[in-house]
């Protein structure tokens, strides 16, 4: 038997199922695979998806936290006692309350920055005791689902946000000017005491300030802090620029740039301690140079004068008539601040004279005189154009505002002991030749000066003792000091402004009080949270 | 096409029934090897692809969770009280149940975090690097913050900045990896 080998192509019709088969397999495959990927990347695209509303949600409520701290905020920056009116306007700013049992608490709803972003929700609760505790604010953030497509909708994303405030005044830490220092005067000497600490100050037994007793600076203050009552070693000389230069200034504390900056000193110039200064050590001791100088600048706006209750508008600086009594201890007697005791004068043709506060200091003539009123429970706001003629002021809680500032070249300005004013000045400020600010009251807080927000370029300068003691918050003016000759002049308080000049011989006193119990000018957070 | 082998007796055979010569088969079996090469070679692509695809949306969604938990933390906390450029930072939140939280890196390969006295808990594998870097707490000019990662100061960190890399092999080769990196989440304590 004879066998071929024939391996034969079989092209048969029922076989061509066969093709099919593998089609149908390829394509499953191919089905299969499309099928995963594209589920991964609907996966990768809805987790995207998720966290872009995540992060917006986070958005939403911190445009809600910012909403509310500018409205309860709205008062800031304003004079003093005004802080806490915010509530007053709620209604008009489109914010809705809800009382509780403890409790006013204003809220938004739905509030929309970006209509395709998102809203938030927001509540305030009101529970201020005082000036220093603030509201408590909660943020309610939604973002909408940023995924386009139906099967993926996971649904807006919500995140919440709770804030708590308190009532913050600006810092007043020593010599702040934004722009730059400039201390060409020789022997310039910077330092601190505590008018509220009896062992850093010359503590007084008769002079108050609101009622409250307060010391004095004295150069009789020791540089021993074993040694008491002595200076303390904390004034901060800072600046918002990158560079301060100290030259030969001995600065008993700190000196302070921004981020990055430094300060040159010359080899007779000292920064420390009190036992480093003191000691006459050159340079800047370890620890007192600083680069973290981080202070927003800004005037104040002026007070509303009706918000004393009785007030409808500014009062003119009065030239009493007849009798007037000076010299008193102004007691608040029941709520009401009375001038006991005293002394009383008669007015001399328009004119009264009057004793220059202080152990035979003499007497001068005034045109101008504040004293007490019935209505001194709270502020008492006059105005002026230029202040400028003889002014003797001998009442607490007096504000003065000079719409053309102060220009004193011969003149005298009068504040009585235990008497305090605060002056808004939209002009410049010039204390020059034989002109002088009497603060017989030796205590910074009595008298302040602030320039106005809104008015730029200004100037405060003095020449010689034309100011000895204050508080000079004055962020839009240059300021500077003129001593000239081989006299030393001194001024104790505070200093905020744009810029410094320093001529001549010149010490500076900052009294610690001012970074210890300043009234409340705007509220902070001291808490932020994101809650569930 | 489907092969045959036939054993037949001799005789007079019929045109459909002719055999494939030699040539005709070792060409039939190339394409056809060819083909099925072509085809396992696609197949292990496919594999590789959906693997890669899975493993980043894995790495991926890894990365976003504890990026988001990260940054919630930073944000709520008080302070950075301890940091190292790589490795480890704890932060300080006056205000939560728990005052400190700490992110960790093993140094090869897991990031935990352990919140207050508790146990680590795992947040992310497979992590090549963790890095932290620090900034000041107070803008310079341009509003350009000041790195102080070289020189760490609790007091004055208020932002921080963090990246990491998560990276997967297939097949011994990594072909899959994950890279982070922040934008400075600021403590807003």
């Amino acid at each position: 038997m004879n066998f071929r080998l024939s391996i034969q192509s079989q092209t048969n019709q029922h076989r061509r199922g066969a093709a099919l088969l593998l089609a149908v397999l390829f394509f499953a495959f191919t089905a299969v695979f499309l099928a995963t990927y594209l589920y991964l990347c609907r996966s990768e695209y809805s987790s995207v998806s998720r966290s872009q509303t995540w992060n917006n949600s986070m958005v939403m409520a911190e445009a809600g936290v910012e909403d509310a701290l500018a409205f309860i905020n709205q008062n800031a920056n304003g004079a003093v006692g005004t802080l806490g009116n915010w509530t007053s306007t709620a209604s008009s700013n489109g914010w809705s309350t809800i009382s509780t049992s403890n409790s006013v608490v204003y809220y938004v709803s739905h509030r929309t920055p970006d209509s395709s972003l998102g809203f938030y929700s927001v509540y305030i609760t009101n529970s201020v005791n005082g000036s220093t505790n603030g509201p408590t604010i909660l943020s309610i953030g939604t973002s909408y689902w940023s995924g386009n497509m139906a099967t993926l909708m996971a649904g807006n994303i919500t995140r919440k946000i709770l804030v708590t405030t308190s009532g913050y005044s600006q810092g007043s830490e020593g010599i702040i000017a934004y722009a730059g220092m400039n201390f060409n005067g020789n022997n310039v000497t910077m330092d601190s005491f505590n008018s509220a600490d009896p062992n850093h100050s010359i503590w007084q037994t008769t002079m108050t300030y609101h009622g409250a007793a307060y010391g004095l600076y004295s150069d009789s203050l020791s540089y021993n802090s074993n040694n008491l009552p002595s200076h303390t070693s904390d004034v901060m000389v800072a600046t918002d620029g990158s560079v301060i230069n100290v030259g030969n200034a001995n600065v008993y504390g700190f000196v302070d740039t921004a981020p990055g900056g430094n300060a040159s000193i010359n080899k007779n110039g000292s920064v420390g301690d009190l036992k480093w200064v003191s000691a006459g050590t050159s340079g800047i001791e370890s620890g007192h140079e600083r680069d973290d100088m981080n202070q927003i600048f800004y005037s104040k706006s002026l007070p509303n004068p009706a918000a004393n209750g009785w007030q409808s508008g500014w009062l003119n600086i009065p030239t009493p008539t007849n009798v007037i009594r000076i010299g008193g201890a102004w007691t608040n007697n029941a709520g009401v601040w009375q001038n006991v005791g005293g002394r009383l004068y008669t007015n001399l043709g328009g004119t009264y004279t009057l004793p220059t506060p202080g152990t035979n200091a003499g007497t001068a003539t005034y045109s101008m005189v504040i004293t007490n009123r019935v209505q001194n429970t709270n502020w008492v706001y006059y105005s002026i154009g230029q202040l400028s003629g003889n002014i003797f002021v001998d009442a607490p809680y007096v504000v003065i505002y000079c719409t053309n500032g102060m220009s004193y070249s011969s003149g005298v300005f009068t504040l009585n002991t235990n008497a305090d004013v605060t002056i808004y000045t939209t002009g410049n400020v010039s204390i020059t030749g034989t002109g002088v600010i009497n603060n017989g009251a030796e205590y910074a807080k009595a008298f302040s000066i602030y320039d106005v927000a809104g008015y730029t370029n200004l100037s405060l300068s003095f020449s010689g003792n034309g100011i000895g003691s204050g508080y000079l918050y004055v962020p839009s003016s240059a300021t500077s000091f003129n001593g000239g000759g081989k006299s030393n002049y001194g001024f104790v308080g505070c200093l905020f402004c744009n810029s410094i000049s320093i001529n001549g011989h010149y010490t500076f006193h900052f009294d610690e009080v001012f970074d210890q119990t300043s009234a409340a000018d705007q509220y902070l957070p001291t808490m932020w949270q994101e809650v569930q | 096409m489907k092969l045959s082998i036939l054993f037949r007796a001799s005789g007079r055979r019929s045109r459909c029934a002719e055999g494939m010569t030699l040539v005709e088969l070792l060409v039939a079996m190339g394409a056809g090897l060819i083909v099925l090469g072509a085809f396992v070679g696609v197949t292990l692509n496919v594999n590789t692809m959906v693997k890669s695809a899975g493993n980043y949306g894995d790495l991926d969604a890894l990365s976003r969770n504890t990026l988001d938990m990260m940054s919630r933390d930073i944000r709520n906390a008080s302070a950075v009280s301890t940091g190292s450029t790589t490795g480890a930072m704890t932060l300080t939140n006056n205000y939560s149940g728990a005052t400190t939280i700490t992110y960790s890196w093993d140094g090869s390969n897991v990031v935990t975090r352990t919140y207050g006295s508790g146990s680590p808990q795992m947040v992310l594998t497979n992590c090549d690097y963790l890095s932290f870097e620090y900034f000041m707490r107070v803008p310079g000019n341009n509003l350009q913050f000041t790195d102080i990662t070289n020189a760490f100061s609790p007091s004055e960190i208020k932002l921080v900045s963090v990246s990491w890399r998560c990276s997967r092999s297939i097949l011994g080769a990594k072909l899959n990896t994950e890279s982070v990196q922040t934008a400075t989440v600021c403590l807003r304590n």
